[in-house]
This record gives structure tokens, C-alpha cells and sequence, in this order.
């Protein structure tokens, strides 16, 4: 059990909910108070996967430093999991710069155990993050990415079916991505958050 | 699935490029590799309360560095019975609204967010020719006389004169405009930085028992020493209506807006006599002159050097100000026009940088108080 700041002791009675709305307005006792909950949690996710402890540090520290820059607009249900599938997309991030790939493998290649209730709230609330991410784009480009995600078609394929060219298509996917990832920054948590809550 | 199945699912994820299906099994190979129980294991971990603390301080100093405000709480209660009794009302009310459940309203999202100023000056040439420093080219801007005018960076000019005795001394005028800011060079190596909606005038040849310049608005002088040529700014528009501030050589910023109360000249270093009619005062490093429309001159020991010359190094820094005050910095520095719709009691402290748009400075107002703005297009409405 890590230890409490003892000084926002009051704090620790008000729920997940109450402590966005406290953060909403600058409260950096409720920032505080949520880092206490749930830091922890966050840095052995990370670490059981990765085994490196500064990447491990620079998650929590990059998701919670989005979360103080967009508490305005904040609007999470369900904090937990949010925060849990925060963690795993920095973590698909740190595994695509290759630093980490070797660890994430070795522990990753277990045969996937069937989720649980609070396993499935984040994946859920991942999937959540990357429609709303997607919602953002033009009509188009949208359909073109979508084709390309969900159908597993090929590119000529997609092109096939709309009558376009394949260039076209493949131009269309990477606009997609780039704009994804443009909002976002070097990590696609924060776009992904500030797309989370334009509602 | 294979290890290159694996990364290249990692890899959707991060891209966006990911399907239902795909974030429901990297979800679940994460969880795969994370047992029920999970204890903190030190010798892989670290301390834990180590760790705990480690974040949350550079947490925290990611918080108060982009937007600070010292709330009012921390007033040392050391101070006079006057002030806290002064103020009490006020803090109260602060408080009322942070506790209360009234939500603080913020800003209504504006389609044009106004940007910070910036490099913008306009230089008038003795002559009367006018050159637009924003868009000039680095170099050689004119010749007059024997001096070479020079643009030698963004931002900055600098004189040049060649050490024949010239013939006639001429007169060039660098001035600001509302959101503009500039830096100089004079002739003879003396730097002055021009803050915005505000001019110098100057002489392109030191000549003569002293060096005269003209100053209105508010500028950071640093001037070389030279005994035998004591510098003189004449203050305001015309020259010298707010009096004048002789130096040897020295660094000292004056503040000459019309629409500021006092004339506020302040040393940082070297030594500096302040005129103005009948007055006079001489001050030292640390120390600030103000004169009030009254003609009253008075003298601040230990005057908020950080405060005052905030602006020259980027920034936008109050403590215990006003918010009038605050925004009349801001309609400078901005070009903004603000109107006050409620009066606004409350004092502020707090660090801003300069360069970022007007919404930044605003919301670091709005945080802990229920001060509302309203922007439409170059004007700010302010009501509680």
C-alpha cells in the first residue's frame, strides 16, 4: 500500500468523479489525490510488460501531465480503465520505437487469458479513444481508412471497390494517420484524450 | 501469433490504425503478462515511495511551470493588520467561490484566438522616409550622413558611425505599435529595448557635452559610461513634459504610458538622477522613482526588479496586481481593446510567458477566481 500524502486527507473520501470536477477548476489537491489512487496501479501495468523503469516513470508522468493540461475538457466516465487504457497505448507507443520489444514479447507471447470485467472496460474505453480520433476525419479519407482497418483488404483491393486509384488510397491511409497522430504529438494519448472529450 | 504478428499489432495501436478486434487482443496480451496480485517488487522497481515522490514533483513542476498562481492564501500574515484587513474581504470572497459549487466559467471557445505580439517596429529616417522594420531585410537599411543604418537581426538595430566629426546631427525616431516590441543600438554602443506602443528618439551621432535622447512609452536602457558625455532621457511626449533621468552609465527601465498612473523609472545598476521640474532624486541600484501627475516625486526602496523588467525578458509577470493594471499591459501588448462590464477587486500573482496567445494569459486569470472574459474579435469584456 503506498503511503498517503497526508496533507489533502479530506480529499480521500470524494470519489473518482468528484476529484475530475475538483481538477476541472485547478485543484491540485484533486490532482493529487488521483495521482495517489492510481499511479501505482499505472507504473506495475507498464513495468510487468516493459522492465524498464524510467519508460515506466516517463508513462505516468506524460499521461498525467495530459490529463492537468486537459483538465478543462475532461470528460471520463470511467477513470480506471481510461487510465488503464492510457497505459497501454503508451505502451503499443514504446514498442513501435523499439526500445522495449524484446521485453513486451517474452512476456507477451502467454496465450491471452480470457478478459475479465474490468479487462474489458479498457479495451473498450481504447476502442472509444480511436473512434472518437477517427471521427475527426473528412467523409472520404474516413471510409478509405476504415476499409483499410476493419476488412483487411489490400489496397489495391479497396481501390478496386470504389473505382479510385490505388495512389489515391494509399494517399488517403496516410493522411488518415498522419492527422491521427498530428493532433496528438510524439504519442497518441494527446490527441487521443483532447478527441475523447469534444462531446 | 507470432513475435512480428505481435509488434505489427503494437504497431496499429500506435498508429491509429487498429481494429476492434485488434485492441481487444492487445488488450488482452497486456493483461496476459500482469498477474492478479500485483506487488511492487523493489529490487526490480526501485523504492517505492522513492519512485512515488519522484513523479509527482516533476508533476508538479510541469504544473506551475506553464501557469502560476500564488493564491492568496500564502500572504504572509506577518504583514500590517492594515493590508490583511484590506484584503480580507476580498479573500474571502476568493475563497467562496473556490469552495462553493459554482462552477468557474470558462472561456467561450473563440474562432480567432489573438496572438502575442511581436519583432514590429517603424523607423522614421531624419529625412522623413519611413522604413517598416518587420518586413526589412537584414543589412544595410540607409545612409545618412556619416552614419550607416543597420538592421542586424530580427528585432534589432544597430548605428554605425564612422569617427570623422560629421557635419550636421540628424534625427531618426524608432517607435512601436501596439503590439510590437524592438531593440536598438545607439551610436555609441548603448543598448535600449522598446517595449510595445512606444518611441525613442535619438540623435544617428553622439556629439557635444551630452547625449539626448527622447523617450515615450517604456524602455530598458543599458547605457555605456562615458564621464565626460552624461546621457539624458527626456521623458514623455513632448519631450520632457514627464521629466528627465541623467545617467553615466547604467541599466534602468522607465515606464512613461500616458495611461498609467505614475512615471516609474527603475535602476538595476550604475547610478541614475531623476528630474522633473523642481524635483529631483538620485537613485540607487534596487530602487524605483515615481512620479504622479501632481508633479510629487517619490522615491521605492527595493522595488520588484523582476517584476518590472518581466517584459524585456519574455514574460509577463504580476504580483499583487490589479487586474486594470494587468490589462493594460495586455491591450499593449495584444492591440486588444478590454472593457470592464463589473469591478474586479481580487489581486493576482502570476507568471505568464510573452509569447503565447492572449487565451493563456486569461485562462491562468480565470483559474481561481470567477472573473469571466469575453472575446469578439480585438475586444475583451470583462464581468464576474
Amino acid at each position: 500500500m503506498s503511503a498517503l500524502l497526508t496533507a489533502h486527507i479530506e480529499y480521500i473520501r470524494y470519489t473518482d468523479q468528484e476529484l475530475l470536477q475538483l481538477l476541472s477548476q485547478g485543484d491540485v489537491k484533486a490532482f493529487d489525490t488521483l495521482y495517489d489512487r492510481y499511479w501505482e496501479m499505472m507504473f506495475k501495468k507498464a513495468f510487468y510488460l516493459l522492465q524498464d523503469r524510467q519508460i515506466c516513470k516517463d508513462i505516468v508522468q506524460d499521461i498525467f501531465t495530459l490529463i492537468w493540461e486537459n483538465r478543462k475538457k475532461l470528460q471520463v466516465r470511467l477513470l480506471k480503465p481510461y487510465l488503464g487504457a492510457a497505459v497501454k497505448f503508451k505502451i503499443a507507443d514504446h514498442i513501435r520505437s523499439g526500445k522495449v520489444r524484446m521485453q513486451f514479447i517474452e512476456r507477451a507471447t502467454i496465450a491471452p487469458t480470457q478478459a475479465g470485467v474490468e479487462e474489458t472496460a479498457e479495451w473498450r474505453e481504447m476502442h472509444q479513444i480511436l473512434q472518437r480520433a477517427m471521427a475527426a476525419l473528412p467523409q472520404k479519407c474516413l471510409e478509405i481508412f476504415t476499409m483499410s482497418r476493419e476488412g483487411n483488404l489490400s489496397n489495391r483491393e479497396i481501390a478496386e471497390r470504389l473505382g479510385i486509384s490505388v495512389k489515391t488510397v494509399e494517399n488517403q491511409i496516410t493522411i488518415a494517420i498522419r492527422k491521427i497522430r498530428s493532433t496528438v504529438g510524439p504519442y497518441l494519448l494527446t490527441c487521443l484524450i483532447a478527441a475523447m472529450l469534444n462531446d | 501469433m507470432n513475435t512480428d504478428q505481435i509488434i505489427q499489432l503494437a504497431e496499429r495501436i500506435a498508429l491509429g490504425m487498429a481494429s476492434e478486434d485488434d485492441v481487444r487482443l492487445f488488450s488482452e496480451y497486456c493483461d496476459a503478462g500482469m498477474p492478479a496480485a500485483q506487488l511492487w517488487s523493489e529490487p526490480d522497481m526501485g523504492n517505492l515511495e522513492t519512485t512515488r515522490v519522484e513523479m509527482i514533483n516533476t508533476l508538479h513542476e510541469r504544473i506551475t511551470r506553464s501557469a502560476r498562481i500564488r493564491r492568496l492564501q500564502r500572504l504572509k500574515w506577518a504583514a500590517a493588520a492594515a493590508v490583511l484587513l484590506f484584503f480580507a474581504g476580498s479573500t474571502f470572497y476568493y475563497y467562496a467561490q473556490q469552495r462553493g459549487n459554482k462552477t468557474v466559467a470558462s472561456i467561450s471557445p473563440s474562432p480567432v484566438n489573438i496572438p502575442p505580439g511581436g519583432n514590429k517596429a517603424l523607423l522614421t529616417l531624419a529625412n522623413g522616409t519611413t522604413i517598416v522594420l518587420d518586413s526589412a531585410a537584414n543589412g544595410l537599411l540607409a545612409q545618412q550622413g556619416n552614419s550607416k543604418v543597420l538592421k542586424t537581426n530580427n528585432g534589432q538595430l544597430a548605428y554605425n558611425t564612422a569617427n570623422e566629426k560629421p557635419t550636421e546631427v540628424l534625427y531618426n525616431t524608432l517607435a512601436t505599435p501596439r503590439g510590437g516590441q524592438y531593440q536598438l543600438v545607439l551610436p555609441d554602443g548603448s543598448k535600449v529595448w522598446l517595449n510595445a506602443a512606444s518611441s525613442i528618439r535619438y540623435p544617428t551621432t553622439f556629439t557635444g557635452t551630452e547625449r539626448k535622447v527622447e523617450i515615450s512609452g517604456e524602455a530598458y536602457l543599458e547605457v555605456v559610461k562615458n564621464k565626460t558625455m552624461p546621457f539624458i532621457v527626456k521623458l514623455g511626449s513632448p519631450a520632457g513634459v514627464k521629466g528627465e533621468v541623467r545617467v553615466l552609465g547604467t541599466q534602468f527601465n522607465v515606464n512613461t504610458y500616458d495611461d498609467e498612473p505614475v512615471v516609474k523609472t527603475t535602476l538595476l545598476e550604475g547610478a541614475v538622477q531623476v528630474k522633473k521640474d523642481a524635483a529631483s532624486a538620485i537613485l540607487k541600484p534596487g530602487q524605483q522613482s515615481q512620479l504622479a501627475g501632481t508633479g510629487k516625486l517619490s522615491v521605492v526602496n527595493d522595488a520588484d526588479v523582476e517584476e518590472v523588467m518581466a517584459w524585456k525578458n519574455g514574460k509577463m509577470l504580476y504580483r499583487h496586481a490589479g487586474i486594470e493594471a494587468i490589462m493594460r499591459q495586455a491591450a499593449r501588448w495584444y492591440d486588444v481593446d478590454v472593457v470592464f462590464k463589473d469591478r474586479v477587486e481580487d489581486t493576482y500573482t502570476a507568471s505568464v510567458p510573452r509569447n503565447v496567445p492572449i487565451s493563456q494569459l486569461l485562462e491562468v486569470l480565470e483559474l481561481n477566481s470567477g472573473v469571466h472574459f469575453t472575446i469578439e474579435g480585438k475586444k475583451i469584456t470583462i464581468t464576474k
